[in-house]
């Protein structure tokens, strides 16, 4: 449910911090922690979002990018795209926004229990499937989960997304790849597509479950890649972006077939898509 | 057989000899199968069904705007006024000349569903295609005597009467849609930057649309009344269009679509033209 | 049942507008307009408005909040109305509504507060005016009994019908209506023969996929006229105003005929072309719609037929769209 009793009422919250994730001129990305000001926290699970409110000049929805189990704040990681993100990449630490949620459903953490777990992402793809990897690594859980390994992937070195967290990732015992799509003079790590480069890594496809997230095109490529290899559909995931309004299943914009986007998703499994009309 | 059916059977002739030779790969004419008898267009690319095609006196829809980011030659049944906005058409570059072919009908005016003339049709003064690749003929369409412009009004009047006409209005922007030369692609009024569309329906926003829209269409309305024939509200829509037009008429001398060599009044400058639009000119009147 | 004089139903309205706005069906010398009246000049004739009561209960344009320095503060201002001559379609579409706002995982509080505070007085219709179909979705046009207050016209008098206590309590209100019981109360007639409809089995993707919208919808000119005037249309968007340094946020009508309705910031449009824009209009309606809540998005009142500047039937449409689904 709702932070508060009608689902259209946004609390007020405070920017704590800002972090500049990206430094590419034409990818502008930075990650919001916010604490609303009356001292409650916002109870998430992985997958679900907010409509983030900067009075005066909109609304939009934006996924969570930190953990659950965090309590004394959020993260939400935004790209200057448009009139609100053009907004909010203008506020400073101590501004003031309103945010109303959680909304949607959320990745089925538990089903996932004992099974190893595959996230590759594209560009900003990573924010959505970030409160689900902080989830599985914290201490509390990591031992209920298998090998997770990770597939990341950025136009440039400098695109990727908390860069600053990986060696903590990796410390926790996941094993995390980054790509990127052209060589660059002191790169490190891997250069091309993801759907060519999941073909050299090895899986156990009897206890995988894999989440993608990132540009459409993507999705579709590595969906095919991991299809080829052996891996039901039925164990793919992704999350889905649709403009919306209200975030509860009422304004009608974000409906694919029968199902709203926003409280039947953002979380689809591949399987379930294939059944619905291609319309997102 | 009567005058008009006599029209509608040139029509279907017509058209099936245009698909038949491949003169054209599409006819659009018009349909009898709309509600309260109203005629609904109807796009022909097959001749066994050229049956379909009709012709009467309530073939209201303007069908120039369907000729727009079409592929093929194209067949349009045309009254004088739809064929005047496939000249404006034309000349304002949206069409190809050799794209289309016009069947220009001589038109008697459309009537309501209770059988009444259209306002547009009421002081029509161009009731033959100014230009066609066929012209059917109907020797009982006479002219109709020039329309008067309303007397011009003070502003405080201007605006009260503005006022009472828009109270009707509920910014469905149907008669944007409905109109032929409302062919840009994102209408100023759905521009997010910068955002000009209030959203609240109020005399703000009322205002900002319609008096944006008949600047828009001077010297470019071709004075079907296809807005107001779309208004569900019964709104008078053409008003202020009527007396943009009527300002260009005496202007500047140009009458929309009646001319395939013309050019657009407000696309050329005469250096003996009247200052009145221009920022800062001489004062109308 | 009573049988109640039209002009002592007038004096009914006279008495509940000193206390409540009184909206209904009148004549502005073009169309006949849903608006606020007063008990001498609603029509109590069996025309039907150009536009359907919706705006009573999801206003074209709502305030729902304003926003102070610390708290974003509901608006809770709405004005009791009594909604006078709904018909049994404005009737059944606001069931619809109804079950869209109300039901699910969230409800919402401002329709809420509309259906709390509105008293409806539906009037059963006489005779189908043209493009009307209500009878073949299978429904009654007499009667509709999602109302407080049932009337049927039966010339100079109204049978009168009290459906909830609400309207028992406004008939009470005058001395010559406030004998009226509902013991004889009806229930809408059952369609006979085939109506037209989807079955809520069927999947979304056939009826997408392989119905050929282009050329159902060619002649569309995306007006969008049709999704102003229905009574079950009810997508909306927000629009923060600024108003004296401080901002307020209304809810406003949108459509799903505009381009823009689906337009993501980056560009994209999961619904770019007219046609794709016309088959959701036309799913969510018949399909989309009846999955959810049960009930069809759609109850024939023929206003999308009669307004279409092009006469686009969004019933031979359904009709085409049944034949496929076969």
């Amino acid at each position: 449910m709702s932070n508060t009793e009608n689902p259209y009422v946004p609390l007020k919250a405070r920017i704590q911090k800002i972090i500049q994730e990206t430094s590419s001129p034409d990818l502008d990305v930075k990650t919001y922690r916010l604490s609303f000001e009356d001292g409650r926290s916002l109870e998430f699970m992985p997958g679900q979002f907010v409509e983030f409110s900067v009075p005066g000049i909109g609304e939009c929805p934006f996924g969570f990018a930190s953990s659950p189990l965090t309590k004394d704040y959020f993260e939400i990681t935004i790209k200057r795209t448009g009139k609100v993100t053009d907004k909010i990449h203008t506020l400073k630490e101590g501004d003031f926004v309103w945010i109303r949620g959680p909304f949607g459903n959320t990745f089925p953490v538990e089903k996932f229990e004992g099974s190893d777990l595959l996230f590759v992402a594209g560009g900003l793809g990573l924010a959505p499937l970030r409160p689900f990897i902080l989830y599985a690594l914290d201490d509390t859980n990591r031992k209920k989960y298998g090998k997770i390994d990770m597939l990341l992937a950025a136009r440039t070195s400098s695109d990727h997304c908390f860069a600053y967290e990986y060696d903590e990732w990796r410390a926790k015992g996941a094993s995390v790849n980054l790509t990127i799509d052209n060589p660059e003079p002191a790169w490190k790590g891997l250069v091309g597509f993801p759907h060519n480069l999941i073909k050299d890594m090895e899986f156990d496809f009897s206890k995988l479950y894999a989440f993608l997230c990132g540009p459409p095109i993507m999705i579709k490529f590595v969906q095919g890649s991991l299809k080829e290899m052996g891996m039901p559909i039925d164990r793919l995931y992704t999350t889905l972006e649709m403009r919306m309004t209200c975030g509860v299943g009422k304004c009608g914009k974000c409906n694919i077939g029968r199902q709203y986007v926003c409280v039947d998703g953002p979380v689809f499994c591949m399987a379930e898509l294939a059944e619905m009309p291609t319309e997102y | 057989m009567s005058v008009l059916e006599t029209q509608a059977q040139k029509v279907r002739d017509s058209a099936k000899k245009l698909l038949a030779d491949a003169t054209a790969q599409t006819v659009i004419g018009y349909a009898d199968e709309g509600v309260d008898g109203l005629c609904v267009p109807v796009f022909i690319t097959d001749v066994k069904d050229v049956g379909r095609l009709v012709w009467n006196r309530r073939s209201v829809p303007n069908l120039a705007s369907y000729l727009i980011g079409r592929k093929g030659k194209t067949a349009i049944v045309a009254k004088p006024c739809d064929a005047r906005a496939v000249v404006n058409l034309i000349v304002e570059n949206q069409i190809k000349r050799d794209d289309v072919h016009i069947i220009g009908m001589d038109c008697p005016g459309m009537t309501d569903a209770a059988g009444a003339a259209l306002h547009a049709c009421e002081t029509c003064q161009v009731n033959t295609s100014p230009v066609f690749d066929e012209r059917i003929e109907n020797a009982e369409v006479k002219p109709v005597s020039p329309e008067k412009r309303d007397a011009e009004r003070g502003l405080d009047e201007n605006l009260a009467r503005f006022t009472k006409e828009m109270e009707k209005c509920i910014l469905c922007f149907s008669c944007r849609q409905a109109c032929y030369g409302c062919y840009c692609q994102t209408c100023f009024m759905d521009r997010g930057v910068p955002d000009w569309h209030p959203e609240s329906p109020d005399m703000g926003a009322k205002m900002l649309y319609h008096l944006g829209r008949a600047m828009h269409l001077a010297g470019r309305c071709v004075e079907c009344g296809a807005c107001e024939n779309a208004c569900a509200s019964g709104v008078d829509v053409r008003y202020l269009i009527r007396e943009v037009t009527g300002f260009v008429k005496e202007l500047y001398g140009y009458d929309t679509g009646l001319s395939l060599e013309d050019q657009p009044a407000m696309l050329t400058y005469q250096p003996d033209d009247r200052e009145v639009g221009f920022l800062g000119g001489e004062a109308h009147g | 049942m009573a049988d109640i004089k039209k002009e002592t139903m007038r004096k009914l309205l006279a008495k509940l507008a000193e206390s409540m706005t009184l909206v209904g069906p009148s004549d502005n010398g073009k169309v006949v307009e849903y608006k606020k009246t007063d008990a001498d000049s609603v029509l109590m004739d069996d025309r039907i408005s150009y536009k359907s009561p919706k705006e009573f209960y999801f206003p074209q344009t709502e305030k729902l909040l304003t926003f102070s320095r610390d708290e974003a503060v509901e608006n809770t201002d709405v004005p009791p109305t009594v909604i006078f001559g709904a018909k049994p379609c404005d009737l059944e579409a606001l069931r619809v509504m109804n079950a869209v706002f109300m039901e699910g995982r969230y409800a919402d509080p401002f329709f809420d507060r509309h259906m709390s505070q509105n008293l409806i007085i539906g009037v059963g219709c006489l005779k189908k005016k043209p493009g009307c179909f209500c009878d073949e979705l299978g429904l009654d046009m007499e009667f509709s009994d999602f109302c407080d207050i049932m009337l049927t016209d039966t010339g100079d008098t109204y049978k009168v019908e009290h459906l909830s206590e609400k309207g028992e309590k406004a008939l009470a209100q005058l001395p010559e209506t406030a004998k009226v019981t509902c013991a004889n109360k009806r229930t809408a007639k059952k369609p006979d023969g085939d109506v037209i409809g989807l079955s809520a089995d069927i999947e979304d993707i056939t009826l997408f996929d392989s119905v050929n919208w282009s050329d159902l919808t060619a002649t569309c000119q995306g007006c969008g006229m049709c999704t102003y005037i229905c009574p079950t249309c009810h997508c909306f968007e927000f629009k923060d105003v600024s108003k004296d340094g401080c901002v307020e946020r209304y809810r406003c009508w949108d459509s799903c005929i505009y381009p823009k309705f689906t337009l993501h910031a980056s560009g994209h449009n999961p619904r770019a072309s007219r046609a794709d824009r016309y088959r959701q209009r036309v799913l969510h309606k018949y399909l989309y719609v009846k999955k959810n809540t049960g009930h069809a998005a759609c109850t024939g009142c023929g206003r999308c037929l009669r307004s279409c500047p092009v006469g686009v039937n969004i019933k031979t449409v359904a009709k085409a769209v049944m034949e496929v689904a076969k």
